[in-house]
C-alpha cells in the first residue's frame, strides 16, 4: 500500500496552545504541589546546555548560555536566573515570569538560596561538575535532588502540553508522509533525513531527534548515514520533531520497503502491528508501565523471538520526553495516569530480517488512550 | 589515528605522563572524538577514553544495542555501560585493572575534569589512589589546536558547503518569509550538504537581542516573526560535517538595498580584511562602530584559540571563525567566515563577497 493520511496533517506555524502566564503558573502550582509532597519550601530547576528543557518547562525560556535557572518557592514569587547578560533581554521577553534576572556566579547564587534547609535542586546531575561543587559548597550542606520533585509535577501534562504535542504529532507524520512521497532509489540517507526535517521544520517544528536507517539487515535504527537506499531495502525510522522545545516532543516510527514486501517481511511486520496493538491496549490509568512492555513481549514471544526481547536486542518499549519522561521497560513499576504522553514502540529485531520499526503517540486519557498519529500503522511498500 | 595517538603518547611523555583519561560529553566530545571517532549523540551519553603507552582503550555510556552500531566507525572497539544505570568510573576501574594499571603509583592525566561528574571525578581519584591524577586538559587542547593536513581538508569541504548554503539561501530568501521559514530553509541546505547537524540563529535588531553585540555572542534562535522589511537579518549559520564544526555569518538585506546599506556591506567587509591582514597579529577588537569576535572551530563548536574571552593569542596555522560587526546608525552589519591564520591570514574557501539580498 501507499502511504495514506486518514487525517489533515498540516499543522498551522501559530500554535493554539500558548505558553503564557497563566501556563506557566499552572506548571508552578504543579511543581508546588509536589513541593509540598515532599516537604520542600523551595525547589531550584536548573539547566545546563545538557538539558537546557528543565528551565524552559518552568519558564518557557530556551537556553542558549551556559546556564539557567527559575527558583521555585512555596510562598514567593519565582524568579528566572541567566548566566549570560546579553540574553536577559530576550529571556524576559520569552517569559512570563516577571522577576527575570542576569548573574555572572549562578552557582553561587544557587547555593545560597540552597543553604536554607527544605530545598533541593533538579538538573544538577547535568551540570558541570565544577558547578555543581561550587554550588554544594556555596549551600554549605549535602544539596538534595529534586529531580524526581520536578517529575512527578511534570509527568501528567497539562492541556497546553498535550496540544502542544498533539500538534507535534501531526509534525510526525508530515515529515514521514513527505518522505514517503519524495523517497526513490539512489536517494542517500542524510537526503531523506534533509527532507523529512525541512518539512516539519517548514511546518512550526523547532528541533528534531530523527533516527534512520536502511539496508537488508538493519542492526540498530541508526543517524542517516551516507548510504543510498537501495533496492529492496527496509527503511527504518524514528522521527521525533519538537514542537516548542523537547518537552513538546512526539514520536513516530516506521518501516518503509523499498519495492514489495515479500510474505516474510509482511508476516514479521504483522507480528509488531500485534505487538503495538496489545501495548497500547494495556495502557490505561492504574497499570503499571512495565505491563504494558510484558503485553508487547508476550505477542512477540508467541511468534518465537523471545530471546530477540532482551538486551542488546531491545531496551525498552516505549518512552516519554523531556521533563517528566517515563520509561516502558519491563520492570517498571510506575502507573499510568491521565495527562502521561507517551510513544509506545515495538521497534524488533528478527534474526533473519534485521529490525522493523513501528510505534505511536499516545496520551493517556481516563480511560484508555488518546493515538495521536493519523497515518496507518502499516508497512509502507515504495513500489 | 595512528599518527594522532603517536603524538598523544609523545605529549604523555613530555609531561610525565603514565596514562590519559579523556572524558567528553555531548556539549564537548572533541577529545573523545579526536581519540576515537566517538561524537555523543544524547546528553546522558558521555564517554571516556584511556590512553597508555601500549593501548587504547574507550568506554561510552551506551545501550549495548547502540554499541554495535558505534563500534562499525570508531576507531577501537569500545565498551559500554547501560545509559541510564551504569557507572563509567566503575567500568574504567575495571579496565584500568585489566590494563594493569590498579594500586600502580602511576601520573595519570585527566581531561574534561571540569565538567565531568563529581562522581566520575572522584571515581577517578579512588582508582589511582596510590598515584596521583592531574588536570591535562592543556594537552588535548594543543594537540587539537594543530590541526593535520587532513584535518584541515574536511573543514574546507565543510566551509565550502557553508558558503554554498550561504548563497543558496540568500536567493531563496523572500520579503514576508518568517525567521522560522528562513531557518527551516538553510537548516534543510546544510542537511542536504551532508551535515551531521547544523544551527541556524540570526540578530535581528528589533528582536530583543539588544543592539550591539559588545563582544557577546549576538545571534539567537529564530522567532515566528517576519523578516525585517527593507531592513537587514544577521545571518549565523555552524554545520557539523565528518565531524568537524565550521561557521559563518553575513548580514541579508531584505528587499533592495539601499546607499547606506551597501556602505554598511562594505565596512563589514573592509573590517574582515582589516582583520585578514592582520594575520598572526590580529586580536578581537572593539570599538562603538565595529566588533571583532575569533574563536577557534574544529570537533567542538568553539574550541582553542579563545582570543575574545580569553588571554589567548593568535598563531600561525590556527583554524578559526572569525566575525566582524559593524554599527551603523540603530543596526549592525555582519561578515563572518572560517580563516586560517596566516601573516597575512587567508579564507578557508573564496568567501562570497557580494552584497545578500532577497527577492
Amino acid at each position: 500500500m501507499s502511504a495514506e493520511a486518514t487525517g489533515d496533517m498540516t499543522t498551522g506555524h501559530t500554535s493554539s496552545a500558548a505558553v503564557d502566564a497563566g501556563e506557566i503558573a499552572l506548571r508552578h502550582a504543579k511543581i508546588r504541589e509536589s513541593m509540598a509532597q515532599s516537604d520542600l519550601d523551595l525547589l531550584i530547576v536548573y539547566s545546563s546546555p545538557l538539558r537546557p528543557f528543565n528551565v524552559h518547562y518552568a519558564s518557557n525560556y530556551d537556553l542558549i548560555g551556559d546556564g539557567a535557572f527559575v527558583a521555585i518557592s512555596r510562598d514567593r514569587d519565582p524568579i528566572l536566573y541567566v548566566s549570560e547578560e546579553w540574553d536577559l533581554e530576550r529571556a524576559a521577553a520569552a517569559s512570563p515570569i516577571k522577576d527575570v534576572r542576569y548573574s555572572a556566579n549562578l552557582a553561587q547564587v544557587a547555593g545560597r538560596m540552597l543553604h536554607q534547609t527544605r530545598s533541593a535542586v533538579a538538573g544538577l546531575d547535568f551540570a558541570d561538575g565544577e558547578f555543581a561543587k561550587a554550588v554544594k559548597n556555596e549551600a554549605g550542606r549535602e544539596v538534595d535532588n529534586g529531580a524526581s520533585v520536578l517529575d512527578r509535577a511534570a509527568r501528567r501534562k497539562t492541556p497546553v502540553e498535550l496540544s502542544l504535542i498533539r500538534e507535534a504529532a501531526a509534525l510526525a507524520d508530515l515529515g514521514f508522509q513527505h518522505g514517503f512521497d519524495v523517497l526513490v532509489e539512489g536517494m542517500r540517507e542524510f537526503e531523506l533525513a534533509a527532507e523529512i526535517e525541512f518539512a516539519m521544520r517548514s511546518a512550526g517544528a523547532v528541533d528534531n531527534f530523527g533516527l534512520l536507517s536502511s539496508g537488508k539487515h538493519n542492526r540498530v535504527i541508526g543517524i542517516p548515514t551516507d548510504k543510498t537506499v537501495d533496492a529492496g531495502d527496509l527503511l527504518i525510522f524514528e522521527i521525533t520533531p519538537a514542537r516548542l522545545s523537547r518537552n513538546d516532543s512526539a514520536q513516530l516510527c516506521r518501516t518503509i520497503c523499498m519495492g514489495p514486501a515479500n510474505q516474510n517481511i509482511s508476516d514479521k511486520h504483522r507480528i509488531l502491528q500485534e505487538a503495538m496493538e496489545a501495548g497500547i491496549a494495556r495502557v490505561k490509568p492504574g497499570v503499571p508501565l512495565g505491563e504494558v512492555v510484558v503485553a508487547q513481549d508476550e505477542v512477540i514471544s508467541r511468534y518465537g523471538f523471545g530471546d530477540y526481547c532482551r538486551p542488546p536486542y531491545m531496551r525498552a518499549r516505549g518512552h516519554g520526553f523531556g521533563v517528566g519522561r517515563v520509561d516502558l521497560t519491563s520492570t517498571n513499576k510506575q502507573l499510568a495516569e491521565p495527562g502521561m504522553a507517551m510513544i509506545v514502540h515495538p521497534n524488533q529485531y528478527f534474526p533473519d530480517l534485521g529490525y522493523l520499526a513501528l510505534g505511536e503517540m499516545v496520551i493517556v486519557t481516563d480511560s484508555g488512550t488518546e493515538r495521536l498519529s493519523r497515518l496507518q500503522p502499516d508497512l509502507y511498500q515504495r513500489t | 589515528m595512528a599518527s594522532r595517538l603517536a603524538r598523544v603518547r609523545q605529549m604523555m611523555r613530555v609531561r610525565n605522563l603514565d596514562a590519559l583519561v579523556a572524558y567528553s560529553d555531548m556539549a564537548r566530545s572533541g577529545d573523545i572524538a579526536y581519540l576515537t571517532n566517538f561524537h555523543p549523540f544524547d546528553a546522558r551519553m558521555p564517554g571516556v577514553a584511556l590512553v597508555t603507552p601500549e593501548h587504547l582503550d574507550a568506554i561510552y555510556k551506551v545501550t549495548g544495542r547502540d554499541l554495535i552500531y558505534v563500534n562499525k566507525y570508531v576507531w577501537v572497539e569500545a565498551q559500554s555501560v547501560d545509559f541510564l544505570s551504569g557507572s563509567l568510573a566503575d567500568k574504567l576501574a575495571e579496565v584500568t585493572a585489566g590494563r594493569g594499571l590498579k594500586g600502580k603509583a602511576i601520573r595519570v592525566g585527566l581531561t574534561g575534569g571540569t565538567f565531568a561528574p563529581t562522581a566520575f571525578v572522584q571515581g577517578m581519584s579512588d582508582m589511582f589512589a596510590g598515584g596521583e591524577v592531574i588536570a591535562a586538559d592543556p594537552l588535548m587542547v594543543g594537540l587539537r589546536r594543530d590541526k593535520s593536513t587532513a584535518e584541515r581538508t574536511i573543514i574546507r569541504l565543510a566551509a565550502a558547503k557553508c558558503e554554498a548554503v550561504l548563497s543558496e539561501l540568500a536567493s531563496a530568501a523572500t520579503s514576508g518569509m518568517s525567521e522560522t521559514q528562513l531557518a527551516a530553509h538553510a537548516d534543510y541546505l546544510c542537511r542536504k550538504a551532508g551535515a551531521q547537524d547544523a544551527e541556524v540563529l540570526f540578530y535581528t535588531a528589533a528582536g530583543a537581542n539588544g543592539v550591539w553585540a559588545r563582544g557577546h555572542f549576538p545571534f539567537r534562535p529564530a522567532a515566528e516573526r517576519p523578516l525585517p522589511n527593507h531592513g537587514s537579518i544577521g545571518v549565523y549559520i555552524a554545520l557539523q560535517y565528518h565531524g568537524y564544526w565550521v561557521e559563518l555569518s553575513q548580514s541579508l538585506f531584505v528587499g533592495a538595498p539601499r546607499p547606506a546599506q551597501v556602505e554598511a556591506h562594505q565596512l563589514a567587509l573592509a573590517a574582515f580584511d582589516e582583520f585578514m591582514s592582520g594575520g598572526v597579529e590580529s586580536d578581537s577588537q572593539e570599538s562603538d562602530a565595529a566588533a571583532t569576535w575569533v574563536h577557534g572551530i574544529g570537533l567542538d563548536r568553539s574550541e582553542a584559540p579563545l582570543p575574545t574571552h580569553t588571554d589567548q593569542t593568535l598563531r600561525e596555522g590556527d583554524v578559526v571563525a572569525a566575525h566582524v560587526a559593524v554599527k551603523r546608525g540603530g543596526d549592525v552589519t555582519y561578515f563572518g567566515r572560517p580563516v586560517l591564520v596566516s601573516r597575512p591570514s587567508a579564507s578557508l574557501v573564496p568567501p562570497n563577497r557580494t552584497l545578500l539580498a532577497s527577492k
